[in-house]
Parts: C-alpha cells; sequence; structure tokens
C-alpha cells in the first residue's frame, strides 16, 4: 500500500509559478563572437538580438519536462512510503522453569519407561521434560538444576532446543548428591523476579525428600505463593521406597498444594496429562503479538522517474543535434573525475549506499553534463571556425558569466538525485523489536594474573563491574558469557536476562577453573558458537594479556570467523597493554581503553547493538536517509521555472 | 596589448611594404591583365612636361628643344630632354572604423585595409606621385595632405597604424556606418580634379548618399574601390548553433539551417554584385581583398602581374 508521509508538502505544487512571476527574468551571459555583420544576419534570420542569450529555446516539451521533474521533486518530497504487511512477532506470555533434581538419588533404575524398561530416574525426567518441552511452544523456558545447590543452567529462553540440549548433558551429582529443593525454589523466585511476565510457573521434577537446603521447601512455597509463582511438582521414583532415596510426597504435594499447583507422579502419564491441561487452561496461553507495519520509503521512486525523464530529454536533445555537429573528443577523465561525488572516506565506517548500483548512473549523467556543458559553452563552436590568433580578439559577452549557472545546476541536481536514489545511510533504523539487537559474548580470562591489584579492586573484579555496566546498558539485549584460562568454558549461553550473566560474572574466580594456562583461541571459537545460536553478534574480549603462542590459534580462527571482536583490557597504559595488543593482532581485535567513566561501556554498548549480523542483515534494517537529500533537490529544481533559466541549456 | 601583426598593424611591418609595391601599376599603361587594362590608356591626365636633362643634340631630336644657352656656352649642341609629366595626386582613403575589426581566418580585415593602403602609399611614392590620405574610424577622421615625400608616407602609414591598434570587441567602440559617407564628403571637398581616389573600406553604411558622393568623385577623378571583406561575411559555416554579438547583444543562430546559409549567401552576394555594377557604371574598378590570401599578392593579381 502506497501511502505519503507528508501529504501536506504538496500544497508546494504551485511554488513554480511563484517563481516564474516574482522572480526577475534570467539573461545567460554567454561567450559570442563580435560580428561586423550582426544586422544583417538579425534582418535575415528574422530575429531581433537579445541581451543575453535569446529565449528562442523556450519549447513546449522543455515545459513538460520541466514540470514532470518538478512534480516528481515535490512527489518525492511528499515521502511516499510503502505500508508492508504487518509484521507481528508472539512474545511468550508464560515463563516456565524447571528445576530438576540431580541429586545422587537420581540414578536409582526404578523407573519404567513407556516400553516397560527399567531406567534411572533422570533418564526418565528427561524423557518426561522431552515430551513437555515439545508442547511448550511459545513459551519462554528456563531450566534450574539442583542438587546441593541450586543454579540456573539454562536462563529463559524461547531456544526450547537448546534448553532441550542443556537438559540432555545433565549429569546425576553434577551439583552434588544431597537434594537442596528449597533452595531451588528459592532461585527459581529469584529467577522470576528479573522477569516481566505475569504468569510464572515452576515445575520441580524431583525424587523429594530435602536433604540440603537452607530454606525449606514449605517456607520457599510459601514466598513462591506470595510473589505469584505457581509450582508443580512431579515426584520422580518408587514411591514404595524407604530411606535415603524414599521419595517425601507429603511435601511435594504441600508445595504444590499450597501455591496452587499439581502434584504428580512422573509414572502417572494420565496426572502428568492433567498437568499439561492446566497449564494450557489455567493460565490461558496468551500469546502477546507484536505487530508491526513497516514503512518503506520509497521517495527514490519518483526520484529515479524525474532523472531517467530529464536525462533522457536531454541525451535526446543532444543525439538529436548530434546529425549536425563534427565528431568531438573524447570525455577527458578529468571531467569524469569531477563528477564522482564525495571523498566517502571521511564519513562513519558503517556508511554506504543501500542500492549502490544506481550510482553507476553518475556516469552517463557526468557524460551528459559535460555534453550539456560543452554545448553551453558558446566558445567552444567558434574555435573551429576562427583562427585560433584571432579568436581571444574577437570573443565578447563574457562579462558577469556566472559561475553556477543553469547548466552547472542541473549537474547539482542530478548528483544529488543519484546520491538519494542510491540511498545513503549510516545508522540502522531502531527495530520495532527490542529483542533483535544483535548478541554479544563477553569472553572473560579468569586466570590469577586477573587478580593484579594494579587496577581497584581487582582486574577481575573491575571487569565484572564493567560487565556490570555493559548489562545494563545493553538492556534487553542477549549477552552470552565464556570464560576462559587453559580451557574455555561456556558459563552462561546467550540470554536476555543480563541478571544471571551480571551474578555469574560476579562470581568467576581463578579457583573454579581446571586447567592454569591461555586457550584464548578455544575461548573465541566458543564465544562464535554462541553468538551463532543467538543470532549472530559480536565479542568482547576482556583479557590482561595474550600468550604469543596464541597467535597461530587466533590467526587460524581468523580464518574461519569474521566476528569483530573488542579487546577491553582491565589495564592501565603500560608495557602490559602494548604486549596484550601486540598479541591480540592476529585475531583483528580492536582495543578498547578501559576509561575511569563509563564512556567505555557506552562505546561498546553501542558498537554491539549494531555488530554486523550475518543472520538477519538485510537492507531494510538501514535507515534510508536519502529522503533528506529530497527538498534539496526540490529547492535546486525551482530555479529552473525562472524565466530564461532554462534558455541557455541544451 | 597582444602583438599579434594579424590582429593589429605594426608600423615596421607597413613600412615594410615598400619592398613588396611592386609588380603593379596605378599609371595609365597598364599591364594586359590589370583591371585598369583597356580603360584609361589614351586618356592622359596631368599637363605640362618635367625637365629630366640636357644632353648633346641627337640627330631626330626636336630642334625647338635645343637650348641656347648651353650650346653657346659649350659650342656643342645640346637639347633639352624633357618627360611627359605623369603626376596624378592619390588620395587614400582607408577605413578603420570597428566593423573593420575582424577576421576569420589569417588576419584582421584592418589589417588587410592597412597593409593595403601602405602597398598603395608606397607604390604611389615609387611612381613619384603626391599620395595623402583620410584615415577614419568611428569617430574621427584624419586627413593627410598630398605630399611627394617618403615622410608624407611615414605619416600616412602612423596615422593609419594609430587608429588600427585602438581597435577591441571590448572597448565599447561602437559602429558608425554614417563615417563612410562623412569620409567621402571629405574626399569630395579635396580630390577636385585628376585624382586617384583610393578607398579601402568594406562599404559598410554605404547608401543612396554614398553613390552619390561616389558619383560625384568619379566625376573628375579615378577611384579604385579594394574592397575588404572576411570569408565569413560571405558564407556561414555548418556548425550547428552558433552565438553572434556585437559587443552588446546577442543573437543565437543554429546554422545547421542550409536555407538560413544560403539567405545568408545570396544577401552578401546580391550585395556585392549590386554594389560592383554601380561602381562600374561609374569606370571604377573593384579590388576584392579577403583576409586570407597576402594583400600584395591579391593586389598584384588585380592589377598587373601576368598569370
Amino acid at each position: 500500500m502506497l501511502t505519503l508521509a507528508h501529504p501536506w508538502l504538496l500544497a508546494l505544487l504551485p511554488l513554480p509559478l511563484l517563481i516564474w512571476w516574482l522572480l526577475p527574468a534570467h539573461r545567460e551571459p554567454r561567450r559570442e563572437l563580435v560580428v561586423p555583420f550582426l544586422p544583417r544576419l538579425a534582418q535575415i534570420v528574422g530575429q531581433r538580438p537579445t541581451r543575453g542569450a535569446a529565449a528562442a529555446r523556450d519549447s513546449l516539451w522543455r515545459w513538460l519536462v520541466l514540470i514532470a521533474c518538478w512534480l516528481c521533486a515535490l512527489l518525492a518530497l511528499a515521502r511516499p512510503q510503502v505500508i508492508e504487511p504487518p509484521i507481528s512477532r508472539d512474545v511468550p506470555a508464560r515463563d516456565l522453569l524447571l528445576a530438576v533434581d540431580l541429586s545422587g538419588s537420581m540414578e536409582t533404575k526404578d523407573f519404567q519407561d513407556a516400553q516397560g524398561q527399567s531406567v534411572d530416574r533422570l533418564t526418565a525426567v528427561k524423557s518426561v521434560l522431552a515430551d513437555f518441552l515439545a508442547k511448550r511452544q511459545g513459551d519462554r523456558v528456563g531450566l534450574i538444576f539442583f542438587g546441593d545447590a541450586a543454579f540456573v543452567q539454562v536462563p529463559f529462553t524461547e531456544d526450547l532446543h537448546v534448553c532441550r540440549q542443556l537438559l540432555d548433558e545433565a549429569q546425576v551429582r553434577m551439583a552434588g548428591v544431597q537434594t537442596a529443593f528449597g533452595d531451588a525454589i528459592g532461585l527459581a523466585i529469584s529467577v522470576f523476579e528479573r522477569s516481566t511476565v505475569k504468569e510464572r510457573v515452576l515445575i520441580a521434577l524431583t525424587d523429594g525428600n530435602d536433604t540440603a537446603s537452607q530454606v525449606p521447601p514449605d517456607k520457599a512455597a510459601q514466598i513462591a505463593k506470595d510473589k505469584g509463582i505457581v509450582v508443580h511438582t512431579v515426584a520422580v521414583g518408587d514411591p514404595r521406597a524407604a530411606g535415603e532415596d524414599a521419595l517425601d510426597e507429603t511435601t511435594l504435594k504441600r508445595v504444590a498444594s499450597t501455591t496452587g499447583g499439581l502434584y504428580s507422579h512422573a509414572g502417572d502419564r494420565a496426572q502428568l496429562a492433567a498437568i499439561y491441561a492446566q497449564l494450557d487452561a489455567l493460565e490461558t496461553r496468551v500469546v502477546q503479538t507484536i505487530s508491526h507495519r513497516p514503512r518503506r520509503d520509497v521517495y527514490w521512486w519518483p526520484l529515479a522517474v524525474g532523472l531517467a525523464i530529464s536525462m533522457s530529454y536531454f541525451a535526446i536533445g543532444l543525439l538529436a543535434r548530434a546529425g549536425a555537429r563534427r565528431p568531438t573528443a573524447q570525455p577527458s577523465s578529468a571531467a569524469l573525475a569531477a563528477g564522482t561525488p564525495l571523498g566517502l572516506a571521511a564519513l562513519p565506517a558503517s556508511f554506504h549506499f543501500i542500492r549502490p548500483e544506481w550510482l553507476l548512473a553518475l556516469l552517463p549523467a557526468a557524460l551528459l553534463w559535460w555534453a550539456l556543458r560543452r554545448r553551453a559553452d558558446t566558445e567552444r563552436p567558434w574555435r573551429g571556425i576562427i583562427a585560433p590568433h584571432l579568436l581571444p580578439h574577437l570573443l565578447g559577452g563574457e562579462a558577469g558569466k556566472t559561475r553556477f549557472g543553469p547548466v552547472e545546476w542541473i549537474g547539482i541536481v542530478w548528483l544529488l538525485a543519484i546520491v538519494a536514489i542510491a540511498g545513503p545511510t549510516w545508522r540502522r533504523e531502531p527495530s520495532p523489536f527490542a529483542g533483535d539487537t544483535a548478541a554479544l559474548a563477553i569472553v572473560v580470562k579468569v586466570s590469577p594474573s586477573m587478580q593484579t591489584e594494579d587496577v581497584q579492586p581487582s582486574r577481575l573484579q573491575r571487569a565484572a563491574q564493567k560487565i556490570h555496566d555493559l548489562l545494563k546498558a545493553r538492556g534487553d539485549a542477549k549477552t552470552s558469557l565464556i570464560a576462559y584460562s587453559g580451557s574455555a568454558h561456556l558459563v552462561m549461553p546467550a540470554t536476555k536476562d543480563g541478571g544471571i550473566i551480571d551474578s555469574f560474572a560476579q562470581a568467576l574466580d581463578p579457583k573454579i577453573m581446571p586447567v592454569d594456562g591461555d586457550d584464548a583461541a578455544a575461548a573465541l571459537t566458543l564465544a562464535d558458537q554462541s553468538l551463532k545460536d543467538a543470532g549472530g553478534g559480536s565479542i568482547v574480549w576482556i583479557t590482561d594479556g595474550v600468550a604469543p603462542e596464541q597467535a597461530q590459534p587466533l590467526a587460524a580462527w581468523r580464518q574461519t570467523s569474521d566476528t569483530s571482536v573488542r579487546v577491553w583490557p582491565p589495564l592501565l597504559p603500560g608495557d602490559e597493554l602494548d604486549s596484550l595488543e601486540a598479541n591480540a593482532r592476529p585475531a583483528h581485535a580492536r582495543l578498547v581503553a578501559l576509561a575511569a567513566d563509563d564512556s567505555d561501556v557506552r562505546t561498546i554498548a553501542a558498537a554491539a547493538k549494531f555488530a554486523y549480523t550475518a543472520g538477519n542483515a538485510s537492507d531494510t534494517q538501514w535507515a534510508e536517509s536519502g529522503y533528506w537529500v529530497a527538498p534539496l533537490i526540490a529547492a535546486f529544481v525551482l530555479p529552473f521555472f525562472r524565466r530564461g533559466w532554462t534558455t541557455g541549456i541544451g | 596589448m597582444n602583438d599579434d601583426p594579424n590582429v593589429h598593424a605594426r608600423l615596421e611591418d607597413l613600412v615594410a611594404m615598400q619592398h613588396r609595391a611592386r609588380g603593379f601599376s596605378f599609371l595609365p599603361r597598364q599591364p594586359i591583365h590589370s583591371l585598369l587594362a583597356g580603360r584609361r590608356a589614351s586618356r592622359l591626365r596631368g599637363r605640362g612636361l618635367n625637365f629630366e636633362e640636357i644632353r648633346r643634340y641627337q640627330a631626330g631630336d626636336d630642334i625647338r628643344q635645343i637650348d641656347w644657352k648651353v650650346t653657346a656656352r659649350t659650342r656643342k649642341t645640346h637639347s633639352r630632354v624633357f618627360t611627359e609629366e605623369r603626376e596624378r595626386t592619390t588620395l587614400l582613403l582607408v577605413d578603420q572604423r570597428i566593423t573593420m575589426f575582424f577576421g576569420s581566418v589569417a588576419r584582421m580585415k584592418s589589417v588587410t585595409a592597412a597593409q593595403a593602403a601602405a602597398l598603395a602609399a608606397w607604390r604611389v611614392l615609387q611612381q613619384q606621385d603626391r599620395v595623402g590620405a583620410l584615415v577614419f574610424n568611428d569617430s574621427d577622421i584624419v586627413e593627410l595632405r598630398p605630399h611627394r615625400s617618403r615622410a608624407a608616407v611615414l605619416r600616412i602609414l602612423h596615422a593609419v597604424v594609430e587608429q588600427n591598434r585602438a581597435l577591441a570587441v571590448d572597448r565599447g567602440l561602437r559602429s558608425n556606418p554614417e563615417m563612410f559617407n562623412e569620409a567621402l564628403r571629405r574626399c569630395d571637398r579635396i580630390a577636385k580634379h585628376d585624382c586617384l581616389v583610393c578607398i579601402v573600406s568594406d562599404a559598410t553604411g554605404h547608401d543612396d548618399e554614398s553613390r552619390r558622393l561616389l558619383t560625384r568623385i568619379a566625376q573628375h577623378n579615378d577611384v579604385l574601390f579594394a574592397f575588404v571583406f572576411d570569408p565569413l561575411e560571405a558564407d556561414l559555416p555548418t556548425a550547428g548553433s552558433l552565438v553572434f554579438g556585437d559587443g552588446e547583444e546577442q543573437l543565437e543562430i543554429d546554422t545547421s539551417s542550409g536555407s538560413l546559409r544560403e539567405s545568408f549567401r545570396a544577401d552578401f552576394a546580391a550585395t556585392r554584385a549590386a554594389g560592383r555594377e554601380f561602381l562600374l557604371q561609374r569606370e571604377t574598378p573593384i579590388i576584392p581583398l579577403d583576409t586570407r590570401d597576402d594583400v600584395a599578392d591579391q593586389v598584384r593579381r588585380r592589377l598587373g602581374a601576368r598569370r
């Protein structure tokens, strides 16, 4: 659908009349050959000589073309836009947390799966959840594992596939042998704190018997109820078992009933179906839909039409007269060079053209303009007629020759139009969906050297503070966290939940790293991986040094990846910084110096926002800035309506 | 000031023309191919006899020519030898108006006129005749009385050069066609009779009055009209759109139009033919001088040289 953004600008339509009326007629002074037989010539031709150029060139065609060009310029000024079919995006209305028990008791093989085979409890959980996740399309799902303590394995994500993968990787005793069920509910509560969704559901899969919680499950359930969190409990295991591995059904039932959830046994498929049904029914599946009808600027359509009309008019005019003229020399390359636009070097790096192929039109335009200019140069034809030593003494009418005559204006209008049509741009259009900003992978080196306290309080802590600021600046954007020393680990896959990343970043400590050393390349590879899952983005690399022997692997990594990397060392200027810069060079990393204020944070946040994302970098995301040339074009077209203005051309 | 001798005449060039002023004659006895041949041969202007020398009497000498005083003193018969008096004052009308400041090929019409005038003046001096001139531009007429001396010729050339060098398109000089008749009027007053009036001009501004004046002058004098023109005045080139002007106003002409060029050519030819016919009726020959070829060659071709 085509609409005009500023239809009121069409009211400018009669402006040319005003110009025609009010401005005094223009006389284009031109070079002339002073001849003694002018009166005789005038008598023969039947014209009166005039001051300035003769006005004999005004023709109906010329006026038609001019008016058409004005209409095109005005139409472009009114900013025609194509309203595209609405793009809608489903925003999950529910946040589901799955709390999975990984305590030692979970390896007990007392569970019958669908085939009737006996499997351990964790496998049962996995199969139950696989079922479950398959039906949860449209919800955000998070994953909490708990054993001795609870931790977030997967922050809320819509990517159920990743969730599933991470669930599959879960091992019994990953988090210790005990069962901190209460703490898991507590963690879930704090995770939900950061969620904006109203419907909050926690599904706890456990074999019961809280053994290690700081908060008892009943208390936690009470708090959860206050926070409006519904806890469904799924018991995994044999209800008849006794002792350490006994199933504490009463607690589970109580927790469920306190928060208004359901209790079920994992083996009890009917009951599980009831839970699913309740999830679907109770919290009506309100999938919030953000709808957006993008408006695409098509100001360049009328501009292109106007350009085509004017250029073909002059081209036809020139060709028609070409027969009467001697063949001319080829245009000098200097003339062409003068026609090419602007030194682009000074513009921001993101400056480019959306439709660069239109810039090719500069070539014919420059040629045409050059030909027009030659025609307008009334001295030139005399050169072949009058002997060169006499000609300078016979030329007159030069006085008052303006530097910017109509021909130059035509050149300017064409240049502007072509540049506008090509669609210059240097910024991205703010996406209607905030989540569309590119992901960022934060790679942190966690080595003993990072504990040096030359930067207060320590390099690692300063980095954590900066990460905190950065996450705040990035808002809802996806961020992942990778820690490395001798080995690289994905601490947190890309998530919009900045709080989790923050808390993990605060907890980074060299002691938790299994191998000491420097495996930067592996970390960057891992970061690349996480970014690929998140739809592309850039890497921020926080390190205080790169081992020289990493040069080869880094270069090799750079061969395979074109992700932009920014090194953000928590270092003060000095030798260390210099050697870091030198050693990080194979990765083509750009250095962002640590700043006392948050200028570095803003730099990185801004850069990360519009990082080149291979996945979703389509042209429509770039803001069409060429429209702002349209008023200029219209303004430059106007003078052509001045009487006598067009007579000097063509 | 640009010193191109083809744009503005230089005195030294005009002085040097004396060496080229040969091979043609303004005298009654004309070479067979001259324009003047067969026209004036029988009619001798000038009267009396010029003393040439005293020499020993030779048989056949007219006895009336014997100088008795010398014969008595030397006791040998001597006779005086007289030659015919050939004196014929020549008056040059040299046009140096702004309309003459034009040329498309080799030199300006004004330079052509200056050279032609110089050629004529030197030739006349070589023939021992007196030469005077009326050098005129759009505002002044400089009158130089006829004298038979090198100094007189130099004065004429000086006056010509002075007016010639004052010509330029950007000095606001306005064409004054009236000056042509004015110069003829002055000429009519000066050249009473038996003069050779040499008009070097492009005839801009000629009208019935000029015809009347020319008729009057030609009654008692010989008139020779050197018509100076430029090829571009006779024929327009085919060069698309051209802008012509006169220093103030402009006219743009599309010279690709064949009919336009044809009428331009016809107009010039008609004007020239009419002038030629008119002058011939008054026994006045025309020497067309274009701005392309050498002036002395053109004059020699018309006035004498064998082809």
